[in-house]
């Protein structure tokens, strides 16, 4: 089976350079950009099987870019893992997930991972949406 | 005309005045009506009695000294009316001359003081109540008159500016009290060179007054020229002392600035999360070259442990800094040499990065009275700023950061630091003052152009910020002055 490939998106250069390491290490296969803009662009040419997507980036913030890939029937399959640095509870009076998921109108993210990274944690997410995909629905 | 003897008798009978005639026994043998009516009908009476009330002559008796010396007199004496009303009265003595040159008779002609007694007894009440009430404001109150010299000076004068009123009273003049750029206006409206009407007043919001010590009092102040009949007859200034609001000022600033490192950490904790991540990142990857003696893996990570590492520890010391920071500390120094210095801190690494660093001082820039350690913590984090947006600019090789210092014409001092590095785009701009560092690009070291904010806001200064993305960016700070050292202020000269 061809190993399935990840794009990594996310503007600090080590994270992405760790994320790389840590998924080419289980076998996956990488891909990288490092804003909204160059994601979209990766995401439409590489078409990945699942987007790691930090959220606080110039040019075109995770969000955004999460939003747009849910209204694209094309795009809307892919599952994403958000990786970043936002979460309660140091970021007061911010309903994060509302935030994102706009009250429930756009479907949550397969997984949500706050920083700093727990490997084991990411790695098993990761495993997980993958092993759900092959699993047909019930 | 002559007047007739009749003439005579109604100017006797009706003048505003009260009139006895005496004898040489100080007895009355005549009186005018209005005498009659006031002290009562006592022809035949010896006039300390009918006026005074008195068994016997006056003490000192002014009519006795009419008929001794020949001359008229006048005294102000204190009597009785028939009431037993007190009464004050100027009286005027003349002697009667016979045709032998005796004195058989001394007239008395009285003024009725009752009137101007009273008046002169409400002036006074007046003038203790008004007077009562400029020694107790809380404002300092300071009045000259015509010739500048000062007239007034109240407790609270006295209080604020450390003069006694008895040293500073009808001696000093206003330059010493009034604020510098109001002296020579007031001067010049005292010697009736009046632009125009209405009478000239000034206020301003924060002025500056010398202490007999030397010190410089901020003060809020209000002047203005008094006049009476179209003439200037003096001038006041009203003044409240600034330093109790100043000291709250500062309360509040570093309350504001307490708050902010509160919120700073919450907003840190992105920053300092992706440190942390790169840090873990740096760490697997040293992990993985030792276990697979992959040396360039080693190295690779070895490069990112180092870079978050740094990271971090700005980031830290500039928090640590930033909340350890005192209030601003105000002294005269020379910008010029300030800025030489933070330069010289920056020429090996901009050396070794193949950046120019240039500095072109104002020649008439002279001595400023600033926070020295706050504007060198700007002009560090300026610089260090400029130095990155060059390193970080791949796409020219040929660098330059000029640092630049200025007087303006308003006397406010300004630093200046450009780069052509690699600028910013205009979202970052907007924000760069307010963020509490760099999100991205820079990597996010430290809390930057924030902590350069507040130090500027609290010298009552302003930043402004050009950049274009890929050509560079230029920084200018500007604090406002006084134009120089006052000469009633101490230790204005400055350290060289």
């Amino acid at each position: 089976m061809d190993p399935k490939k990840i794009l990594v998106i996310d503007d600090e250069p080590d994270v992405v350079t760790y994320l790389t390491m840590l998924l080419e290490e289980q076998g996956y296969e990488t891909c990288s950009a490092k804003n909204g803009i160059e994601g979209m662009g990766k995401i439409r040419a590489e078409r990945p099987d699942l987007v790691c997507l930090d959220l606080l980036m110039p040019e075109k913030t995770g969000v955004k870019l999460y939003h747009e890939m849910r209204k694209d029937p094309d795009l809307k399959k892919i599952p994403v893992v958000m990786i970043t640095a936002f979460g309660p509870p140091l970021q007061p009076g911010i309903d994060f997930k509302r935030f994102i998921h706009q009250r429930s109108m756009i479907s949550p993210p397969e997984g949500y991972i706050e920083k700093p990274i727990d490997r084991e944690i990411l790695v098993k997410t990761i495993a997980e949406i993958f092993e759900r995909q092959e699993r047909p629905v019930t | 005309m002559e007047l007739s003897r009749e003439d005579y008798q109604i100017l006797f009978e009706n003048v505003p005045a009260f009139i006895s005639v005496v004898d040489q026994n100080y007895v009355i043998v005549q009186a005018n009506q209005n005498f009659k009516n006031t002290f009562g009908p006592e022809v035949g009476v010896p006039c300390y009695q009918a006026y005074k009330g008195l068994p016997e002559k006056c003490p000192q008796c002014l009519v006795e000294k009419t008929f001794l010396e020949g001359k008229p007199q006048v005294h102000e004496e204190y009597g009785r009316t028939r009431e037993g009303e007190a009464i004050p009265y100027l009286v005027y003595t003349a002697p009667v001359f016979d045709p032998k040159g005796q004195i058989p008779y001394v007239i008395e002609m009285s003024v009725d003081l009752r009137e101007k007694k009273r008046l002169e007894g409400e002036l006074r009440a007046s003038q203790e109540f008004l007077n009562n009430l400029i020694e107790n404001s809380i404002d300092g109150i300071i009045a000259v008159n015509a010739s500048g010299r000062v007239i007034v000076f109240n407790r609270a004068a006295e209080e604020i500016l450390g003069y006694r009123a008895s040293e500073v009273l009808g001696g000093e003049k206003l330059e010493k009290f009034f604020p510098r750029n109001f002296s020579p206006k007031i001067a010049a409206a005292l010697k009736g060179k009046v632009e125009k009407s209405p009478p000239l007043t000034m206020i301003s919001q924060e002025a500056y007054l010398y202490s007999k010590s030397g010190t410089r009092i901020p003060v809020r102040f209000s002047a203005k020229i008094l006049m009476r009949v179209q003439q200037p007859e003096g001038a006041v200034g009203f003044f409240q002392d600034l330093r109790p609001l100043k000291i709250l000022e500062r309360e509040k600033l570093r309350a504001e600035r307490l708050a902010a490192v509160g919120q700073t950490v919450a907003g840190l904790a992105h920053g300092v999360k992706n440190m942390i991540t790169g840090l873990e990142g740096g760490v697997f990857a040293v992990q993985k070259g030792l276990g697979g003696q992959d040396p360039h893996l080693l190295q690779q990570g070895l490069g990112m442990i180092q870079k978050n590492v740094e990271k971090i520890s700005t980031l830290v010391k500039d928090l640590l800094n930033y909340s350890r920071q005192q209030a601003p500390e105000l002294q005269w120094m020379n910008p010029n040499d300030l800025a030489e210095e933070v330069c010289g801190l920056f020429q090996e690494k901009a050396r070794q990065a193949h950046i120019q660093l240039l500095l072109k001082a104002d020649p008439h820039m002279g001595t400023a009275y600033l926070d020295a350690r706050g504007i060198e913590t700007c002009l560090t984090n300026l610089l260090s700023n400029a130095l990155d947006a060059c390193l970080l600019d791949r796409r020219k090789s040929d660098h330059q950061v000029r640092v630049g210092t200025q007087r303006n014409e308003d006397h406010s001092v300004s630093f200046e630091v450009e780069d052509n590095g690699i600028g910013m785009p205009g979202e970052i701009r907007k924000n760069l003052l307010t963020a509490f560092f760099s999100t991205k690009g820079k990597g996010g070291t430290g809390l930057g152009l924030f902590v350069t904010h507040k130090i500027v806001q609290e010298l009552g200064g302003s930043i402004h910020v050009e950049s274009q993305p890929q050509q560079g960016s230029r920084i200018r700070i500007t604090i406002p002055q006084e134009e120089s050292p006052s000469p009633f202020e101490k230790n204005a000269s400055a350290e060289n």
